[in-house]
């Protein structure tokens, strides 16, 4: 028996990476159902508290309560949701044609290729200080998701452009020149021999957007007001209180709904034992 | 060549029209360019307009908040780079970027490798992926504090030796030095690692690994002449995405290095206090010194030739 040992201890490793990188998580989950107002051990008892209990049971600020008491959290959540499908369903299409042109050579295709890569290279920071600059200068104060838009779509177009580019099918072009001598129209092309072809990384687009957007908060805390996105949210309210098992109850709900998502649309993808990404 | 083939018959199908209509000839002549504006206006005036306007604002003097052309001048600029203070922070900065880019490096490699190589079953290997992806559905700063469970006084870590009687009392030294910033950074940016690497490794044809190996290389020789090398554009994707969040990131360093200045929150205090032209400056600096990192990174591969020829 020959054995690939290097796949044993590389499988071995990889487990363990997974593990200590899941571990904040699990930890997430378990002290959420803590049934004290402290995010550390020892845990005395447990409860569902920080879920659905009403405001000011436990905890020294008279307005703790469970996720699914506050209206703030909701507004939150759904801005965030709203901010990552939102940033998603544009950046998709950008990255579709700018990854398509791209494949042609033209005068000044290193350039914009380099320019469309910038979100990518520029520092969180300067993204939003620059972001803030403009706003104020071109006369824009009322800031919400809106005013963040702007920033998650060309923060995430890169990572698209990157997965999409990287992926393509070499043969793509002459597919494309077959149908068309064989007389498709342009759009037919597209709809039959080309969508198809970069369907997996289209898809892998429209999640990286969301999910890069949905956590953002290096760039949008420089343009955002009111309750904000989650991110922003929370922030705010830990500067203010002490951190409760209230924002572990708010992790494990986005926790068991993004798993469950990413094995819902892993599935589908998988069906056919092709590479996803 | 092909798509310039396909373009000349595409246009001497409908030259005849194309002459009638100037704007048809106009569209057809510069479809390229057309079809590349759409996402090019989006760069050029939330990231382009952005960053120069930081530029001409780090030429003001005082606590202007939008660029004022009467009154320029280079004080900032003198200012930040007669500080002493500065070159501890670039240092600090630097040096911080660069161990938490190689040491997410070392850990993230072996663990693409394996996804790439070892696991046949796509189906395996996509579900490996997404597992990496999940966590980032959790909130940024939920995951945040979650360190203060797990390295803080009371926390996971400190619980456990202390049960065990390793300890008698909690170690107070686990969090906020600049080792606690490392530990976030790595588990913080593995996946942005492990993703372009198991891209570029996928890219690879086995059979040249194979080539290698009956040619009488060994193992070991075959992986660091032909599948690291070939794996290098992931490799320095991961770097410089690395490189880039931890340079631009200004609350976890504040959070948890224990007073460590860096440059991204050198720039955050600044504008926290009003002194926009000052915030400037060291954006411009940070800007400065992001560029020459990738440039030098650039170096090591040529990522171009992996997107298009």
């Amino acid at each position: 028996m020959n054995r690939d040992w290097t796949k044993i201890i590389l499988g071995i490793y990889t487990v363990f990476v997974i593990f200590i990188f899941y571990l904040p998580l699990i930890l997430i989950a378990i002290l959420s159902f803590k049934s004290d107002a402290s995010i550390t051990f020892p845990i005395l008892g447990f409860s569902l508290y920080w879920y659905i209990g009403p405001p000011g049971l436990i905890g020294t600020s008279g307005f703790t309560s469970g996720i699914f008491y506050d209206p703030q959290i909701a507004q939150a959540i759904t801005n965030s949701i709203t901010l990552g499908i939102a940033t998603a369903v544009i950046v998709v299409p950008l990255v579709i044609i700018s990854s398509l042109t791209l494949r042609y050579a033209f005068k000044g295709r290193d350039l914009i290729f380099y320019l469309l890569l910038a979100g990518f290279i520029m520092p969180a920071i300067i993204i939003g200080l620059g972001a803030n600059i403009f706003y104020k200068t071109v006369g824009i104060t009322e800031y919400s998701i809106w005013t963040v838009l702007p920033l998650t779509v060309v923060y995430t177009m890169p990572f698209g452009l990157i997965l999409t580019m990287a992926r393509f099918d070499p043969l793509m072009v002459e597919y494309e020149n077959v149908a068309r001598v064989l007389g498709a129209s342009g759009w037919k092309v597209f709809r039959k021999i080309t969508f198809p072809l970069i369907r997996t990384q289209v898809i892998s687009t429209f999640f990286f957007a969301f999910t890069l957007s949905l956590s953002e908060f290096l760039r949008s805390s420089f343009v955002i007001a009111g309750v904000g996105t989650i991110p922003t949210y929370v922030y705010n309210q830990m500067s203010v209180t002490a951190p409760t098992p209230k924002w572990f109850a708010l992790g494990t709900l986005s926790m068991a709904i993004s798993l469950t998502l990413l094995f819902v649309v892993a599935y589908i993808l998988t069906r056919g034992q092709r590479r996803i990404i | 060549m092909v798509g310039e083939s396909n373009n000349m018959s595409a246009g001497n199908r409908s030259e005849s029209k194309a002459q009638e209509y100037p704007l048809i000839s106009f569209i057809q002549r510069n479809i390229r360019y057309l079809l590349i504006l759409p996402p090019l206006i989006v760069v050029i005036l939330f990231l382009v307009t952005p960053s120069l306007m930081i530029l001409l604002l780090s030429f003001n003097k005082g606590s202007v908040t939008r660029f004022d052309p009467t009154n320029i001048s280079l004080d900032n600029f003198i200012a930040v780079f007669s500080r002493p203070s500065t070159y501890v922070i670039l240092r600090d900065t630097l040096g911080m970027s660069i161990l938490a880019a190689l040491v997410t490096l070392l850990v993230a490699y072996p663990v693409a490798y394996f996804i790439s190589f070892k696991i046949q079953n796509f189906q395996l290997q996509g579900i490996i992926t997404f597992m990496l992806v999940a966590p980032y559905w959790v909130d940024w700063s939920i995951r945040s504090i979650s360190w203060l469970s797990i390295l803080g006084e009371k926390g996971l870590v400190n619980y456990t030796l202390m049960s065990l009687g390793l300890v008698n009392q909690p170690l107070s030294e686990l969090l906020f030095t600049r080792w606690t910033l490392l530990i976030i950074w790595v588990q913080t940016n593995l996946l942005f690692m492990i993703f372009p690497i198991y891209l570029s490794l996928t890219l690879i044809d086995p059979d040249l690994v194979n080539v290698a190996r009956t040619l009488g290389a060994s193992p070991f020789k075959a992986f660091t002449k032909v599948t690291f090398r070939l794996s290098l554009p992931g490799v320095v994707i991961g770097i410089i995405f690395v490189f880039i969040s931890t340079l631009g990131d200004y609350v976890t360093p504040a959070l948890w290095a224990g007073g460590l200045q860096m440059l991204g929150l050198t720039v955050q205090n600044y504008a926290w206090h009003f002194n926009w032209p000052m915030a400037a400056a060291y954006s411009v600096l940070l800007l400065i010194v992001t560029l020459g990192v990738i440039w030098i990174v650039l170096r090591f591969a040529n990522i171009k030739q992996v997107f298009y020829r």
